[in-house]
């Protein structure tokens, strides 16, 4: 049998477990015994998997998984008490290792709560670093990325603000600053986009200076970067892509290259593509980057729609750059007057523009994640201190036979060891769990999420907090060895007073500390919570129940000769899906009532004249027919737009509650007053009276108060870019596809964007909070847990000191209630003092919450009553078992153990 | 030397003496498993052969590695005098204990509550 050759495609034996065996019989066992083992558990695989492999494997695990366990139990042999000078460093600490293994083997419920709480606590730390480093900590994926500045507008006299920049500007900046070694400009939004996938499809498109990607650092992989000459206005349409999309819809490297050369179309422009870049991450979303020319809208001085970038010069400081900045932007007021008067600018770090807003919600989710850990090791060196009390006897016996300190604590740290290296690794486990459920859950305008990784930075850290924890209770036992007094130990059966009382303080106060702990958690989640009930009952100003977005833009520049022709697409569209069975209503909007969209300046005849760069802006929303019955928007005076609100005719407009009170606050009758607004565009109506008053929406999130609006008739203003919105019967999401086809079956080529709902696009608006909500509240959680957990092995174990105690209590006549208030009160002792000193720390701590908290003061009588509750709750669940484990104690038994 | 020999060193000598002059993990194992039923780790296995020759009861050697077992080797085992002793020190304290009871105890073996007892 043994000599039986192997074919040459036999299945191998599962490949963990043998390593495990291997690793571990080296460990506990001798070189004989492992080779002996590893032969025969291959040679066992092998013969059972000739008739089933499977199986096989499954046997070798089992039998590899017992193999190992009957390793670790096997008592020590005599020869390893005898550790000496003349052995090794190694071999001495290989025994230690074995005997603490074969400790903790024995004392199975201790070891699991230990490793499961290290876990929790490794676990939750590393899960929030690995989000923390790779959105704000990381530095941004450039070249050099100190140097990078943002450049932005501000409000001259406030110094307020963080407004993007006009063309104009930009080029003026670039022409008369020489702070910058770079300055360049971008931005980016969706186009109907050809050539990239089978359909049209809406994708974000980058519009960027040649030399942005210069200035990022940003490698070409294929073909050539922008140039100077492609920036001009009227050089041929190229376009550049990204890595991502090169590998994704173009083959990448398996075509050769073939995508140099090749056309997409762009708005119904075709652009040769002439390189691909690596991913440059700037501006956002972006894979498809055409030159930013000046043209259109772009070439106003008033219109503000690019971000600018710059990189500072070698040795100019941040300070000098601005003063720079400051100068040109007053030149620019003096010699355009208008907006530029009323302009400034101020830079800001790249990193900081970018992530800045962050930096102080992620660094109180670390230190929330950082209680739980902090908890969990409370709690630990209460049941190391339990233990080691335990254990008094056994240490003080060893100690008596000749061990020296020395060897003792040798021991504790092997079994510190086991046990942290156990949390770290089932930590890590946790935290890659983690990682993964915050990935699904976390909200996708969160910048840089797609550099959130767990790699070796993060391995790192998490072996850092895992070997201070280590260290920290490894001494905890010392501390108890070294002031031992080993033979009143003995003399005393392992139950001296003295050192148990001032261990029992110890015990105490880690159990105050955890509770108070845990009570400045649960009241973070607890404002949390509160201000999402808060939040969602807020009424948005509309009814987002199964209503369908579909965005669409048909392929003409933003207001064209077409127009006639866009506004009998919109309508034969909308006829075609209201007539789909399942959709009860269909308008358009330019936004979504969700979608804050932006805001253009106006005069109301009649009013006093504002200050020229002074005049009051307000959103602009174009809608179609039905907007406001079909999403719910009550009519507060006048009336709807009709159909004979067309270009032909007078314009009208219809405001909102907000602009009313804000700008007509005295005005009995709006409906019938006029307002002028600058127009962009020569054929645009600048006109317009007043005929109806609608409530107000909060386009911007429930957490912010309604702005002003102006609703402009679809019909005299005929963007080609809308949103469908379809409220349908059932299930909205589920007639996506009937929704998609019917458009289709009108406009083959007609790109759809990505279907979204109403409710949807609410949740998102709120995501964020909702997000700090979730992770606050599992903390809050587990910390609740882990101090319950606390508090009542401390009783627990002073149950055990006071047996006797109590039951010459009881033999003395004490009643039940007497026995249960005596346990009880010490609970709620330790509990009411670690709650009022939570209490004082959430009030110190919540203060980094006000800015997410919303219609909810952070110190809320409610939330904290509710807390308290909570806490006082859980303590007496917790020191209920050992308080029927004390009313069970029998005068008779408790007064014979001793 | 009249120590006795606990359970599962027990079964282990008896198996060796059944395989005859040299054997090792994996046939040992079959072996006990085909008469008894009991299948033990080679863990368990090991380490129980490891403490039988720390008391002198069995010897071993290392053979020569073998394709099957993946390149390694076979500890092959022995049974010692000694081991023999202890063998048939244990049978006779086993038979001594048992004698006269053989009827007794066939009756125990087909009674339903055969298995497991109570020993307050």
């Amino acid at each position: 049998m043994a000599d039986d050759s192997t074919r040459p495609t036999a299945p191998m034996p599962p490949r963990i477990s043998r390593w495990f065996v291997n690793t571990l019989s080296r460990t506990f066992g001798n070189p004989d015994l492992r080779e002996a083992l590893l032969g025969d558990l291959d040679e066992d695989f092998r013969r059972r998997a000739a008739s089933d492999p499977r199986r096989a494997r499954a046997d070798y695990r089992l039998d590899a998984w017992r193999s190992i366990t009957a390793l670790i139990r096997r008592p020590a042999r005599s020869t390893q008490l005898a550790s000496s000078a003349g052995e090794s460093f190694m071999s001495i600490f290989l025994d230690d290792l074995r005997l603490a293994a074969r400790n903790l083997s024995r004392a199975t419920g201790f070891s699991l709560i230990v490793v499961l709480t290290l876990a929790l606590g490794i676990g939750s730390v590393t899960a929030v670093y690995t989000l923390v480093d790779g959105v704000v900590l990381r530095p941004l994926p450039f070249d050099d990325p100190d140097t990078l500045v943002a450049v932005w507008g501000t409000n001259a006299e406030t110094g307020a603000g963080r407004f993007t920049s006009s063309y104009p500007d930009f080029a003026d900046f670039r022409e008369r600053s020489d702070s910058f070694e770079i300055l360049a400009a971008a931005n980016a939004y969706p186009a109907n986009v050809a050539g990239v996938h089978d359909r049209p499809a809406r994708l974000t498109v980058g519009h960027i200076t040649h030399d942005l990607f210069d200035l990022l650092g940003t490698r070409v992989l294929r073909g050539r970067e922008l140039e100077p000459a492609d920036d001009r206005r009227g050089a041929e349409p190229v376009a550049l892509i990204a890595e991502s999309m090169w590998r994704r819809d173009f083959g990448g490297d398996d075509r050769q290259s073939a995508v140099l050369g090749r056309t997409v179309t762009i708005d119904g422009i075709a652009h040769t593509i002439v390189g691909v870049v690596r991913n440059p991450h700037y501006p956002a979303d972006a894979e498809l980057f055409v030159p930013l020319e000046p043209q259109g809208g772009t070439t106003v001085r008033g219109v503000h729609n690019i971000f600018v970038v710059g990189r500072l010069a070698a040795g100019v400081p941040m300070a000098t750059a601005t003063a720079d900045l400051e100068r040109i932007a007053v030149q620019l007021g003096e010699e355009h007057g208008g907006e530029n008067l009323t302009r400034c600018l101020r830079l800001q770090p790249l990193h900081e523009s970018m992530v800045g807003n962050l930096r102080q919600p992620f660094a109180l989710l670390l230190g929330a994640a950082a209680f739980v850990l902090l908890i969990a090791c409370a709690n630990i060196s209460n049941l190391v201190l339990h233990r080691a009390a335990r254990r008094g006897r056994e240490v003080a016996t060893r100690a008596a036979l000749g061990a020296s300190t020395g060897q003792l604590l040798r021991q504790f740290f092997a079994e510190s060891l086991w046990l942290v290296s156990a949390g770290g690794s089932l930590g890590f486990v946790f935290a890659w769990l983690g990682k993964e459920i915050q990935l699904r859950q976390i909200p996708t305008t969160l910048p840089r999420a797609e550099e959130i990784a767990l790699d070796g930075r993060i391995l790192l850290f998490g072996f850092g907090v895992t070997c201070v924890v280590a260290i920290g209770f490894a001494l905890m036992p010392l501390l108890e060895v070294a002031r031992r007094d080993l033979f009143c130990q003995l003399g005393a059966g392992g139950r001296t007073q003295g050192a148990t009382s001032s261990r029992q303080q110890v015990r105490r106060g880690l159990v105050v500390a955890e509770v108070a702990l845990a009570v400045i958690l649960v009241v973070g989640a607890g404002l949390m919570i509160r201000s999402m009930l808060r939040l969602s009952d807020v009424d948005p100003g509309f009814d987002p129940d199964r209503t369908l977005v579909m965005p669409l833009q048909l392929e003409t520049p933003f207001i064209s000769e077409d127009w006639p022709q866009t506004l009998e697409l919109f309508n034969r569209l909308s006829e075609r899906l209201t007539a789909l069975p399942g959709v009860v209503g269909v308008t358009a909007g330019y936004q979504d009532p969700a979608d804050p969209g932006w805001g253009s300046s106006f005069t109301i005849e009649g009013e006093p004249v504002p200050e020229p760069g002074h005049e009051p802006e307000a959103a602009w929303r174009p809608v179609g027919l039905d907007y406001f019955e079909t999403l719910g928007i009550p009519l507060l005076r006048g009336r709807q737009f009709e159909t004979t609100d067309s270009a032909e005719n007078a314009g009208v407009v219809i405001v909102n509650q907000a602009f009313l009170d804000q700008h007509l606050p005295a005005e009995p009758e709006p409906v019938g007053r006029t307002i002028n607004k600058s127009s962009w565009w020569v054929s645009e109506i600048q006109q317009l009276r007043i005929i109806g008053v609608v409530g107000d929406v909060k386009f911007s999130g429930r957490h912010l108060s309604a702005e002003p609006a102006l609703y402009f008739a679809h019909r005299q203003f005929p963007v080609p870019q809308m949103k469908l919105l379809v409220r349908t019967a059932g299930e909205p999401l589920a007639m996506a596809d009937a929704v998609r086809q019917a458009v289709w079956d009108l406009e083959p080529d007609l790109p759809i964007g990505v279907l979204t709902t109403l409710d949807e696009k609410l949740a998102s608006s709120l995501a964020y909070r909702s997000f700090l909500a979730q992770l606050l509240s599992f903390f809050g959680a587990s910390a609740l847990f882990l101090s319950a957990l606390g508090l009542y092995g401390v009783l627990a174990y002073s149950m055990s000191q006071r047996t006797r105690e109590i039951g010459l209590r009881v033999a003395l006549g004490a009643q039940r209630p007497d026995v249960i208030s005596l346990v009880m009160r010490q609970g709620l002792t330790l509990t009411a003092v670690g709650l009022a000193l939570g209490l004082g720390g959430a009030w110190a701590m919540t203060r980094y919450l006000e800015s997410v908290l919303f219609g909810v003061d952070r110190g809320d009588p409610l939330t904290l009553a509710a807390v308290a509750g909570t806490i006082l709750l859980v303590s007496l669940l917790a020191a209920w078992v050992p308080t029927r484990r004390a009313l069970r104690i029998s005068p008779t038994r408790a007064l014979q153990e001793e | 030397m009249n120590e006795r020999l606990r359970d599962l060193e027990y079964t282990l000598l008896l198996a060796l003496l059944r395989l005859g002059d040299e054997s090792y993990g994996v046939p040992i194992r079959d072996e006990i498993a085909a008469r008894t039923g009991r299948v033990l780790s080679l863990g368990a296995l090991y380490t129980t052969l490891d403490r039988l020759e720390g008391k002198g009861f069995i010897t071993s050697r290392m053979a020569a590695p073998t394709a099957v077992r993946g390149g390694r080797r076979k500890k092959m085992c022995r049974l010692t005098v000694a081991g023999k002793r202890a063998l048939s020190a244990t049978w006779d304290f086993q038979q001594r204990m048992t004698d006269g009871l053989e009827a007794q105890l066939d009756d125990l073996r087909s009674a339903p509550f055969a298995t497991g007892g109570d020993c307050g």
